[in-house]
């Protein structure tokens, strides 16, 4: 059995206007040299492919692998959303493991425009099809308004009291050369801005944008590398309560203890976080879950938030470096913590990180996403 | 109007929405249509925006408690707010709720 490393990660730009060259092909295309160059890996020691995008259809995973020139022994095409990356990274990693493949290209990107993004937000699936979008439901954002709620009714929250959250992933897409929004954000900005769902303002939701995100894993070491990353943990969960919570709380409450007992190591030894971010209530769900959060004390975080002290989602996330579709922006989450464990993370480089967790959250059911997922990666 | 019909499991009498084909508590196949036509607004919300229209024009929805004791996601067309009691009805499947007095 091998251990994989992750050996290279990759990315186009990221735009909320895409022009007539910038088609999911086109953008997927950059975000494959990106990394292929990244990983030191010629384009022919591909052998693997797991690929998630709502934007390749009519296509699916073996037309991309005959369009990209890919001749490979394993394939995937994953469906999970915001989950995607992670299920893509877990699989990758078994079949690296079993022998199946010895490069796998991990690959996500969606280029649906607003107009496609709200036909397929209207027929996620059949549940919102004939049960919420003819409400008006608003897509995700009107679920997620109705979970934010519940949230600051169970946790005593204000709205006002999410503003570090956007704050501090603003600052640090400030520093990231892709990210859309790189403005610095007030709290006066935030809780004076239009709402879009209530309590949901604009700044609680994430912006739509057209690119794509590669992350290589591998048997081998990248030897330019001076930290290789390797996965020390993977845990997922999937239709954990069957709609019935109230989605205040993810399916990581039931693999957190075996998360971190696989891991041996606990949340304070986590030295950065990329933690799903499709909406800013769901992003603390998750810490809760997770341990980060302690004892259900939302608002100390939050006001911990506004020194930056907690090194959650350090590209911007997707709130405010953008969602290349959740299957991609949950690729750049992995990657984010790929190159802050290297060191490569540039100006947002913190300082002694040794473990890094990324999750996946999605698949909108009904009242709440229904997969969840996490991993702890490792610097060696 | 119609009648919104949830699932009630023959054989433990869990209620469920929308359609199940096995229920998630004793795995059973057979399912009685019940009626509900009761529920209480938990939460609300007004959908200001909607990707893609730029005439949007606001709508309601919330999360309603039903009289069994399951949520269900409904849209609200009258000035029901938190705490309000709401007769529920279906538009082709979909839960819509009005403010009793309004019944």
């Amino acid at each position: 059995m091998f251990d994989p490393r992750i050996i290279g990660v990759g990315q186009s730009i990221y735009t909320r206007h895409p022009n007539d060259e910038q088609t999911i092909q086109n953008l997927m295309k950059d975000a494959v040299l990106d990394a292929l160059k990244d990983a030191n890996l010629k384009h022919q020691e591909i052998d693997g492919l797991a690929i998630a995008s709502f934007s390749i259809t009519p296509d699916s995973a073996i037309d991309i692998a005959w369009r990209f020139g890919l001749s490979l022994n394993w394939l995937l095409q994953d469906t999970n959303g915001g989950s995607s990356a992670m299920n893509m990274l877990g699989h990758a990693s078994r079949a690296i493991k079993t022998g199946d493949a010895n490069n796998i290209l991990i690959l996500a990107g969606d280029a649906t425009g607003l107009s496609g993004y709200a036909k397929i937000a209207n027929s996620y699936n059949s549940a919102t099809r004939d049960h919420l979008a003819p409400l008006g439901h608003g897509g995700p954002n009107g679920v997620y308004s109705l979970v934010t709620s519940r949230q600051m009714k169970k946790y005593n929250l204000k709205k006002s009291d999410y503003a570090n959250l956007l704050i501090s992933q603003r600052n640090w897409a400030s520093k990231n050369p892709y990210a859309v929004y790189k403005k610095e954000l007030t709290e006066e900005e935030y809780n004076s801005a239009p709402l879009v769902a209530d309590p949901l303002c604009r700044y609680d939701c994430v912006p739509v944008v057209a690119g794509a995100y590669a992350i290589i894993i591998s048997r081998n070491e990248n030897e330019r590398l001076e930290r290789q990353v390797r996965i020390r943990a993977f845990e997922q969960s999937f239709n954990y309560e069957n709609q019935e919570g109230d989605g205040t709380a993810t399916g990581i409450s039931t693999f957190k203890d075996k998360l971190f007992g696989t891991a041996k190591l606990a949340p304070v030894d986590i030295g950065v976080l990329s933690i799903y971010d499709d909406y800013p209530a769901i992003v603390l769900a998750q810490l809760n879950d997770l341990g980060i959060i302690k004892n259900g004390k939302f608002r100390d975080y939050l006001e911990g938030m506004e020194q930056q002290t907690q090194a959650v989602n350090t590209w911007g996330g997707m709130l405010s470096a953008g969602q290349p579709g959740g299957m991609a922006g949950g690729l750049n989450g992995i990657g984010e913590v790929v190159l802050q464990l290297q060191n490569r993370a540039g100006e947002r480089q913190l300082n002694n990180v040794n473990f890094g967790i990324a999750t996946g959250y999605g698949m909108t059911l009904y009242r709440h996403g229904g997969t969840v997922a996490a991993t702890i990666l490792e610097a060696i | 109007m119609e009648k919104l019909f949830v699932q009630k499991c023959s054989n433990c009498n869990k209620f469920t929405f929308p359609k199940k084909y096995f229920c998630s508590e004793c795995g059973n196949t057979e399912f009685d249509a019940i009626s509900i036509n009761e529920g209480k607004v938990e939460e609300i919300s007004v959908i200001r925006h909607m990707l893609g229209q730029k005439d949007w024009k606001p709508r309601k929805i919330a999360n309603i408690k039903t009289a069994l004791g399951i949520y269900i996601t409904a849209g609200i067309e009258d000035a029901a707010q938190v705490g309000d009691a709401l007769y529920i009805y279906s538009d082709n499947g979909a839960p819509i709720g009005k403010l009793m007095e309004e019944k």
